[in-house]
């Protein structure tokens, strides 16, 4: 999908209906499945391993509360693979293109500053936790909650290290408030199937005709 | 370590990234190597590599006799778990009485590794990991962020590791160590240009002066400050 426009209002509107209830999260592995690489995009399989472990122990203790974990893992497991979908997809400058377009050259700017940035800091992010991990792993020392905690400490320090070295470079670059940008997109067919796609999965969320046709379907089985 | 001979052996070792290609033949025996190679040559890759932190494409890198290995990062903050300088000297298991007779961090006991400059923290790991004794020990970029004087401490320190295999990976070309052996990595291939002093003339990638000396029929017996300063003298 090249248009970062459709993209977002796709996983805003996938996410949405997975969050409302279980056939809209159902709905939204099914375009998931469709309309994304699925598994090719994930690199960090030990990343979405621990969120789904994390996701699952939530899920059962649900389960056995109120029986309400089954639809709650399906949920968190849609809004995480589109999420993951969503990032994988990500090219430098499609926020600040995005954020003008939708906010125009000044408050749009200033936000798509702020979201390249962000981007920019969550990849930098993964390259100092694979740093870590090796370190940690040379010194045979346990990841443990104990030894987390220096290196909690460390990627803070690195990143408001790093946040004052952009807020120089933009300082120094003559950086004041919004700047210009004319936005251009480009987009194919199948970008806007799968943007129809996504708001079937919306209408599907918000009613639910499938429990309306079950329902329809026990009042045919008691005419017959 | 006694009777032992320690080996490290890369047999063919391919690795490929996006752009990128690195093929390594070689034996590195006990003693001081230097790998030199520019900018984004695959230095930092092949340790890496070596150290089995990124897996190879083919190829296999066999350790004979080689007990503890260590990889120093070329960015140092990477290695900090401990909250205080002691701490972290004994994350590496090195008592901070030892560490201490050999550095120069007296009254520092207690403070954040986080409060020195990254220079200084370079100082420190090195420090570390020479008290460390590993069988295997590679310095990735060790001179990075180190002024002059820094520099010629780290080469000191080094030439006090008698024992194992020690690669510097650097591109550093005015302070370097004394060496045993020089390997040159260009065009996505390691070459190993063999012992000092005759490796000294296989150096294509040899710093200026260096090659100035030779083409002046001025062989520096290695290539540490103090022996390119006695070629230089020679007469």
């Amino acid at each position: 999908m090249q248009d970062v426009r459709i993209r977002i209002c796709a996983s805003v509107l996938l996410c949405y209906a997975a969050f409302i209830n279980i056939y809209g999260a159902a709905a939204a592995l099914v375009w998931w499945l469709l309309f994304t690489p699925r598994f090719v995009i994930i690199h960090r399989v030990r990343i979405v391993i621990s969120m789904l472990i994390v996701i699952g122990i939530i899920s059962l203790i649900l389960q056995v509360n109120d029986a309400s974990g089954f639809s709650y893992f399906m949920r968190m497991l849609a809004i995480i693979l589109i999420g993951l979908w969503l990032a994988a997809a990500y090219q430098p400058g499609e926020f600040l293109r995005f954020f003008v377009w939708i906010g125009g050259n000044h408050i749009g700017f200033e936000l798509g500053v702020m979201a390249e940035m962000a981007m920019q800091s969550f990849s930098t992010l993964l390259f100092d936790l694979d740093h870590i991990r090796m370190s940690l792993h040379m010194k045979g020392i346990p990841v443990t909650i104990k030894n987390i905690i220096p290196t909690a400490n460390l990627l803070i320090h690195k990143e408001l290290a790093r946040a004052k070295d952009n807020a120089e470079l933009l300082a120094i670059r003559g950086y004041h408030h919004g700047g210009r940008l004319t936005p251009v997109f480009m987009y194919d067919r199948m970008d806007i199937v799968a943007l129809l796609g996504a708001l079937l999965v919306a209408v599907i969320a918000i009613f639910p005709f499938v429990n309306f046709l079950y329902s329809g379907i026990e009042v045919f089985r008691g005419l017959l | 370590m006694e009777g032992r001979i320690v080996k490290l052996v890369l047999d063919h070792m391919t690795i490929v990234r996006d752009h990128f290609s690195l093929i390594a033949d070689g034996t590195f025996s006990e003693g001081i190597h230097l790998v030199s190679g520019d900018v984004g040559s695959g230095k930092s890759t092949l340790a890496f590599a070596i150290m089995g932190l990124i897996s190879c494409e083919s190829g296999t890198v066999s350790r004979h006799n080689i007990g503890p290995a260590m990889l120093s990062f070329q960015f140092p903050e990477y290695h900090i778990t401990g909250m205080t300088l002691e701490e972290e000297c004994l994350s590496w298991g090195v008592p901070w009485e030892e560490f201490i007779s050999s550095s120069d961090f007296h009254g520092k006991r207690d403070q954040s590794p986080f409060s020195l400059s990254r220079g200084e923290l370079a100082q420190f790991y090195v420090s570390c990991f020479l008290n460390r004794h590993d069988d295997l020990l590679l310095l990735d970029e060790p001179f990075g962020s180190l002024d002059c004087d820094a520099k010629k401490k780290v080469c000191d320190r080094l030439s006090y590791r008698t024992t194992g295999i020690t690669i510097i990976f650097t591109h550093e070309r005015a302070i370097l160590p004394s060496v045993d052996r020089i390997w040159e990595i260009t065009d996505g291939m390691l070459f190993d240009r063999g012992t000092v002093p005759d490796a000294i003339r296989r150096w294509t990638g040899a710093p200026s002066l260096i090659k100035k000396l030779i083409a002046e029929g001025k062989i520096p017996s290695n290539i540490s400050y103090d022996d390119i300063l006695e070629a230089v003298c020679r007469t």
